[in-house]
């Protein structure tokens, strides 16, 4: 009787040892879903990936030159009817927050021509925008930067990326409002709102 | 039995595709013939993770799990599992010819016109024919029957077996997109492609708007009618409809998850086709997918070389580059992939199994102490495959590996295996009778046998339901519970020998064990008590309340209350040796229907075990279980009843 209440309290401290180590070893899981905070989910995404591209100005850039600036990409094509709904709103966007944001619309038309033959039909005001410095507009020869690197392959598709070059959002489809993306890049309301 | 209907019309797509890609097949069989596939053997392929029934596990797990759904089998005679899903994703126009769908109803091949063949497998083009044949009858059996309806076992079949072709339709197109489409690419079309058989499905996307465009103008210039279409123009269309029906079907194609969340907060993995079509991709998942997209170019040029090196660089990616894939335990997919390949629980088995057998010959001739240092080294041999299982089920889960019955049962037959090495060592220096060893052994074996039959899908490594994701409670209230379990079963294994010898006319104190099933059944009453009570501490936590006559609360209440109620029995001095044994003896009984019995029931809060088609098996358990108690009690009761009139002749 002895011997087995030896051995009845080797297994209790067996039992003991191996919950305290797998308390140790493994997170609680349903913890970590829930309290993930923002800032932690952010660094959660990946970094802006180095490309290359030139603007339809001729202008030649690096991606990496664009962060210093909070920075909205935005995936487009002038036959794709919800890129056209969305595009005031990104416009409104680049106009606000000139010194805060750069907008990068990279576009999948099938030439470069197509470009200017939707652009001439925007509003001036709408056409002065595009003008600004932090409006950039690219033609994705191949598509080689909105699939063969973004994989975006349903337009149209929005990316936010902080300042910095961390992306942190990804809207698909134009079911956004500009209040959404202000919350999300910490944009802070002026005058103008 | 909506979905199925939908996923039909679906099936007859993919048996046309077939039919229309079967020149290539039969053209990739021939080279097929001349130069062997690559043997992914030896490299880390079958380790790549991908996520799989709420789990990341190796792909190997991820094959074996399909080809033993497909064909029955783990491994196939000629073809390993990793190497067949590597055929069956690389190329999959080869992959139509290794059987592997399994056809045991003689209705079913007279319904497909296929001759019966020894190993019951046939490819997916055996298959074709007989699939297009019956898909109106398939078609018309889900069509206007009440969800859950029971069909005939042949008709049964067959619906599994198209549900199946269905399923390795999605498997072989899983990454479809960066494969060949297998037709000649139109002049007019100027694409750089990767591959000499033609244009991948991404290679197109590129290009769609210009592809697209060449294929309006054919439709302006010459109509519908492919008639009347040139060769190099027939190519454009049938390039075109293969283009459309896999960016409008593999949009639902996730059954490959191997690509990192990458945008999403929560840990479900993505396949390459959700990667592409439903916005979840991004520059990470393009890095990892063009690494997948070489991967498979390596393997289809068998060059094994760059093959292993663009393995070692997705591990290197998901380890550095991809934030998606933070938990990623290459240790824990090479340990599941060698715990699946040395498969330590048929091992245990067939060594248990022999240590019984040996442990006959000493029964018969127990003066051996040769035999008995046999029994106790093959049983060993046993153990250490048996806890080594164990150890691996708990490092792959990161949890004890209590989590479903199925798991019990291992984890109780293992504690029986502890206690009774114990108990042979501490109750004769080292130099036992074979008894305690005996009864672990049969219990033991008889809940590893049971084992697969409460896991018919075969062992998926499953993760848990929220409320058991709990490791704490989980390592204290049922390991306890189950250590319970197994004392008391002990505790019943040894009243059986001790009424199996009394039967036969032993003495009432032989060997001690009436007492050694009564101390451990004591045991048992201490584990089973204080695991009740652990588990209601924990239901106070997790369901807010300590007691709620819960089925699997009763169950465990009913063993405590059996428990107390025979040691007052002993201690009350109102059962005799013959029938305390019995009593311990019926424990087994209790424990069955605690253990299993709420499963049956499937209500309760603990129904999260819930099983299929072990009513029977319980039934029976208790039933045989009864009569051999009944017996074993009726025969030592009639034994001892002789005794004394035996004394008293001897008296007069």
């Amino acid at each position: 009787m002895k011997m087995n209440l030896i051995i009845f309290g080797v297994i209790l401290v067996a039992l003991v040892a191996a919950t305290l180590f797998y308390q140790m070893r493994t997170p609680n899981i349903q913890n970590k879903i829930v309290n993930v905070p923002i800032s932690v989910a952010s660094e959660k995404r990946g970094n802006l990936p180095s490309f290359a591209f030139e603007t339809i100005d001729g202008a030649a850039y690096e991606s990496g030159d664009l962060t210093n600036k909070k920075l909205l990409i935005n995936f487009w094509a002038s036959w794709c009817a919800p890129c056209i709904i969305e595009f005031p709103h990104l416009l409104e966007l680049a106009k606000r927050y000139p010194d805060d944001i750069t907008l990068l619309l990279i576009s999948s038309d099938r030439t470069p021509e197509d470009i200017p033959k939707f652009t001439t039909r925007l509003t001036e005001a709408e056409q002065e925008i595009l003008e600004q410095d932090n409006v950039k507009m690219i033609f994705d020869t191949d598509k080689k930067i909105t699939q063969g690197i973004f994989q975006t392959f349903r337009l149209p598709e929005t990316i936010l990326v902080e300042n910095g070059g961390h992306m942190i959002q990804k809207l698909v489809g134009a079911n956004w409002s500009v209040e959404e993306v202000k919350r999300a890049l910490n944009l802070s309301a002026r005058p103008s709102d | 039995m909506k979905i199925l209907l939908i996923r039909f019309c679906f099936a007859f797509m993919l048996v046309f595709m077939l039919a229309f890609t079967m020149p290539h097949f039969v053209q990739a069989q021939e080279s097929a013939d001349q130069a062997t596939q690559l043997d992914v053997r030896g490299t880390d392929f079958a380790t790549l993770p991908v996520l799989h029934e709420g789990r990341l596990k190796p792909l190997d797990s991820f094959a074996r799990i399909y080809l033993k759904r497909f064909s029955g089998r783990e491994n196939l005679r000629n073809i390993s599992a990793a190497n067949w899903l590597a055929v069956s994703i690389f190329n999959p126009a080869e992959a139509a010819n290794i059987d592997i769908f399994r056809i045991n109803d003689p209705q079913i091949l007279n319904l497909m016109d296929l001759n019966r063949r020894e190993s019951r497998l046939y490819s997916l083009q055996d298959l074709s024919d007989g699939l297009m044949k019956t898909e109106p009858q398939v078609r018309a059996l889900l069509t206007g029957t009440e969800p859950n309806q029971d069909f005939e076992p042949a008709q049964q079949s067959l619906i599994d077996l198209h549900e199946n072709v269905l399923l390795y339709g999605d498997l072989v197109k899983s990454l479809s997109m960066i494969l060949p489409l297998n037709i000649p690419l139109p002049a007019e079309l100027e694409i750089e492609t990767t591959y000499q058989e033609g244009a991948t499905f991404l290679e197109l996307a590129a290009t769609e708007q210009e592809f697209m465009g060449l294929v309006q103008s054919l439709l302006a210039r010459q109509g519908e009618n492919p008639d009347n279409y040139s060769q190099d123009e027939r190519a454009l269309a049938a390039l075109a409809f293969e283009y459309n029906v896999l960016r409008e079907t593999e949009q639902q194609n996730n059954l490959l998850q191997i690509i990192p969340p990458e945008w999403n907060d929560s840990r479900d993995w993505i396949s390459p086709w959700q990667s592409l079509l439903s916005g979840q991709g991004g520059p990470q998942s393009a890095a990892y997918l063009r690494l997948w997209q070489d991967m498979a170019a390596a393997y289809r040029s068998q060059d094994r070389t760059v093959f292993t090196n663009h393995i070692e660089a997705a591990f290197s990616a998901l380890s550095q580059n991809i934030t998606g894939a933070d938990g990623i335990n290459k240790t824990s997919l090479q340990l599941e992939t060698l715990y699946r390949a040395i498969k330590p629980f048929l091992w245990a088995e067939y060594l248990y199994l022999a240590a019984f057998i040996l442990l006959i010959v000493f029964f018969i001739r127990p003066d051996s102490t040769l035999i008995y240092k046999s029994v106790i080294a093959v049983a060993s041999a046993g153990f250490v495959f048996h806890s080594a299982g164990l150890l691996f089920r708990s490092f792959i889960l990161a949890r004890p590996p209590v989590g479903s019955l199925y798991e019990t049962l291992l984890f109780v037959s293992v504690i029986l295996m502890i206690l009774a090495f114990a108990i042979e060592y501490f109750r004769r220096k080292g130099n036992g009778n074979g008894n305690a060893i005996g009864g672990a052994l049969l219990g033991t074996l008889i809940m590893l046998l049971i084992a697969p039959f409460i896991a018919p899908d075969g062992d998926h490594l499953e993760t848990l339901v929220a409320v058991l994701n709990t490791n704490f409670w989980l390592a204290t209230h049922v390991t306890i519970i189950t250590a319970g379990y197994a004392i008391c079963i002990l505790a019943a294994c040894f009243a059986h020998i001790y009424l199996f010898h009394r039967a036969r006319g032993a003495r009432s104190d032989y060997r001690g064990l009436i007492s050694l099933s009564y101390k451990t059944a004591l045991a048992g009453l201490l584990f089973t008590s204080v695991g009740t009570m652990l588990g209601g501490v924990w239901a106070d936590q997790s369901w807010g309340r300590f007691w709620g006559w819960d089925p699997k609360e009763n169950g465990a209440l009913l063993i405590v209350l059996w428990l107390i109620w025979l040691t007052h029995a002993r201690l009350g001095d109102y059962f005799s040796n013959i029938t305390l044994a019995a009593s311990i003896a019926f424990l087994n009984i209790i424990v069955a229907i605690a253990w299993f019995g709420v499963n049956l029931l499937s209500v309760g809060l603990h129904s999260y075990g819930f099983i299929d088609g072990i009513a029977w098996g319980l039934g029976l358990f208790c039933a045989a279980e009864i009569v051999i108690i009944g017996a074993l009690w009726l025969a030592a009761f009639m034994q001892k009843r002789r005794e004394p009139s035996k004394a008293k002749d001897a008296a007069l």
